[in-house]
């Protein structure tokens, strides 16, 4: 992923900054990301539906060792969350040290990537322990 | 008629102690802490600002007003740390917490007091019925030169109060606001600096002091009322001591005063300090209690409140975080780890 390109973060605001994917009209399957064609039933008629922010981890990994960009944040945990919506994303968790298989988490908007200093300040979902 | 329908607040789960502050600088750890009446600060996290903060607290509001966003016809938000010095953070945070894209709005800068300036033109659009609700946020991440004794007091906190006109809906009715403003060089950032100076000599009496008791006794005054007749009473809080002498100026109590007094937990939340005094007051406030809340701003103003809580705050508060609750979330750091945190280690 290119964090740097303004146009392609630009796009991902609908998708990044406020969960927004689609739900089928016909069979009521939610998508995350937001999809154009039903994974469940192929019809084509989906609307925007604003995921509420809250599920679990399902798995997840310690980062020790962090691309260019993220040296601040080491570590970190990234994890696969299964909404409770229905749908699967990945995420950083941020405000814990301990994570296991099953906790409950809430989104949160926080800075994702600050591209120098006089770029874009790509701001991003992650997920906290509730509560 | 105008009020508030819902408020809302964050406050970072970082907290730095003050004797680590003074330890590294070899400081006296019981003259800054006599001096400031400040225990410990929050600090943001690598990944946070005034934007998140924004996002945070208004997404509270809203959950306390349970309205729907689309109907908000204005966002103010004020800072004196924004995440650009050109693109505003008012944009960012409708846009995340779903309101839709009819509406008007702009950041605004005054020093601690932008936040409460943000609620009088929210209530200014609300009262002429130009808007059905109105968003105004205060989100501080402000800091000093880490050498700088002002470092000790930096806080980073965040406030949001919607505004609306109905009857049924307000919480908390703001019957009247009063600023008193003049031109003091207490406090100042040049543009492409990255931190602010401050003129000892103008920060005391002629600024602070001055600013917060003319704004005070003006909406007493007004009204006709005496500090006998209110039941909390919110000061900016540049640091514990000078809110707790203003309060004994104006011959407040320490009872009337505890309520919104969360500096000594939090530090300096700047533009979001007195939000989060009075959201902590409004928490814990009976329908029918009396309210003064009085801002300043370097440069120099105050802006003064007079509120009454109605019966609609019942059952409202334990929908969002209260301020208590993230007072007490809190999640100490070392020294270097609030450098790291707060990008003194380039
Ligand atoms: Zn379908």
């Amino acid at each position: 992923m290119n964090v740097s390109n303004v146009v392609m973060g630009w796009r991902r605001i609908r998708k990044g900054n406020f969960l927004l994917g689609s739900k089928c009209r016909k069979c009521s399957k939610l998508h995350f990301p937001a999809a154009r064609l039903c994974k469940k039933c192929g019809s084509r008629e989906l609307e925007d539906y604003r995921f509420k922010g809250t599920g679990k981890i399902y798995a997840y990994s310690e980062v020790r060792t962090a691309s260019s960009g993220f040296e601040k944040h080491v570590p970190y945990t990234v994890a696969i969350i299964e909404l409770d919506d229905g749908p699967k994303m990945t995420a950083q968790i941020v405000e814990s040290g301990k994570v296991h298989v099953g906790m409950k988490v809430e989104s949160c908007l926080r800075k994702y990537y600050v591209d120098g200093d006089s770029g874009i300040i790509h701001y991003w979902i992650k997920f906290r322990p509730v509560g | 008629m105008v009020g508030i329908v819902g408020y809302g607040v964050y406050i970072p789960v970082y907290r730095i102690k003050t004797e680590m502050i003074a330890n590294m600088w070899g400081r006296d750890i019981n003259s800054v802490k006599s001096g400031l009446l400040i225990d410990e600060k929050s600090v943001p996290s690598a990944d946070e600002d005034t934007v998140t903060m924004g996002v945070e607290a208004s997404l509270n509001a809203l959950r306390m007003a349970k309205i729907n966003p689309e109907q908000i016809g204005a966002v103010y938000s004020g800072s004196e740390s924004p995440a650009y010095a050109v693109k505003p953070n008012m944009g960012i945070i409708s846009n995340a917490i779903g309101m839709s894209r009819n509406h008007t709005g702009a950041d605004v800068e005054f020093a601690c007091k932008a936040g409460t300036a943000a609620i009088q033109m929210g209530m200014g659009l609300v009262k002429s019925g130009m808007v059905k609700y109105a968003l105004a946020v205060g989100a501080d991440t402000a800091e000093y030169d880490v050498e700088n004794v002002g470092d000790h007091s930096t806080g980073a906190g965040s406030g949001a109060y919607i505004l609306g006109n109905s009857k049924e809906e307000i919480i908390a009715d703001i019957e009247d606001t009063v600023s008193y403003t003049s031109d003091v060089p207490d406090f100042w950032r040049r543009p492409r600096m990255r931190y602010p100076t401050h003129a000892e000599r103008f920060t005391g009496e002629p600024a602070y002091f001055s600013h917060t008791i003319e704004a005070s006794k003006m909406i007493m005054k007004k009204h006709g009322i005496s500090p006998k007749d209110i039941d909390h009473v919110v000061f900016h809080t540049p640091n514990g001591k000078f809110a707790v002498k203003a309060a004994k100026a104006l011959g407040f109590s320490n009872d009337q005063l505890k309520s919104g007094f969360v500096v000594n937990k939090i530090g300096n939340t700047y533009s979001a300090a007195t939000l989060i005094g009075l959201a902590s007051v409004l928490d814990v406030a009976e329908p029918g209690q009396r309210i003064m809340a009085t801002s300043f701003g370097s440069g120099a103003g105050s802006d003064s409140f007079l509120i009454r809580v109605t019966e609609k705050i019942k059952g409202r508060v334990r929908l969002a975080k209260t301020v208590k609750e993230y007072i007490e979330r809190k999640e100490y750091i070392d020294y270097a780890t609030y450098c790291k945190f707060t990008e003194r280690i380039e």
